[in-house]
């Protein structure tokens, strides 16, 4: 009867056959990885200089009585790919936001009850009228979007750098 | 044995610095990783003022954990 248990007939390992690594080796994989990361940071320097531009169109939003105090709209920024949402915040202040969530881009929403912008996905919590973190896994603001309000109509300018 | 390792010939002294070699290139290596996420997380943020600096320490790293590397045991 073989005696040997099946794991070891199904995946033989020939111990003797198995390289040993020694530490010379070991340094030489660490002198690599550290070469790796090295260009790895150079492709993400690279890939930041070499970033282009997203387009800074302006666009009417909607019209200030579109958007009742308190409520909120969603609409496209900068490109139709980009979901924001408007906020007419009480006292008449319109703000806007890119509607992603920096945690993970789940889409954001105005909690009403709150009167924060909430992520439902991991419940992150931020301020409407500054975009700020207020609670949960988020890591950055939400990015704003700069606004005009020119006779009765919403304009959205461009992205408010961080 | 006494003074055992001062002597460069004795095998104990050749692994005491390949064995420091390990750890110095292993911090080597998690300073990189970490300089790596902060560039990752500012181009993600936009901010990328700070991307060419940081870039700068990684090759200073590599340049360091080279050196370390290649020191004589
Ligand atoms: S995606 Fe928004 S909290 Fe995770």
């Amino acid at each position: 009867m073989n005696s040997e248990p099946g794991h070891v007939k199904d995946f033989p390992f020939q111990r003797a056959a198995d390289g040993l690594v020694t530490r010379r080796e070991y340094l030489k994989l660490l002198a690599l990885t550290s070469f790796g990361l090295f260009l790895g940071n150079l492709g993400v320097a690279a890939a930041a200089l070499f970033r282009r531009e997203k387009p800074e169109p302006r666009i009417m939003v909607a019209s200030v009585r579109d958007v009742p105090e308190g409520r909120s709209l969603n609409f496209d920024y900068p490109t139709a790919d980009d979901p924001a949402i408007l906020v007419h915040l009480p006292g008449g202040r319109f703000v806007a936001y890119s509607q992603k969530c920096t945690h993970l881009a789940c889409a954001v929403y105005l909690d009403r009850k709150t009167g924060r912008l909430h992520c439902p996905c991991h419940d992150g919590f931020f301020d409407v009228e500054t975009g700020q973190v207020l609670a949960g896994p988020p890591p950055r603001p939400l990015p704003g979007i700069e606004l005009s309000v020119e006779s009765g109509d919403i304009y959205a300018l461009r992205e408010k750098k961080a | 044995m006494k003074g055992e390792l001062d002597d460069p010939n004795q095998p104990e002294y050749r692994t005491a610095i390949v064995q420091a070699k390990i750890v110095l290139l292993l911090l080597v290596v998690g300073i990189q990783l970490f300089l790596l996420t902060v560039t990752v997380d500012r181009l993600l943020a936009g901010e990328t003022g700070e991307i060419a600096g940081l870039a700068l320490a990684s090759a200073i790293s590599f340049v360091i954990g080279l050196g370390i590397w290649r020191v004589r045991a």
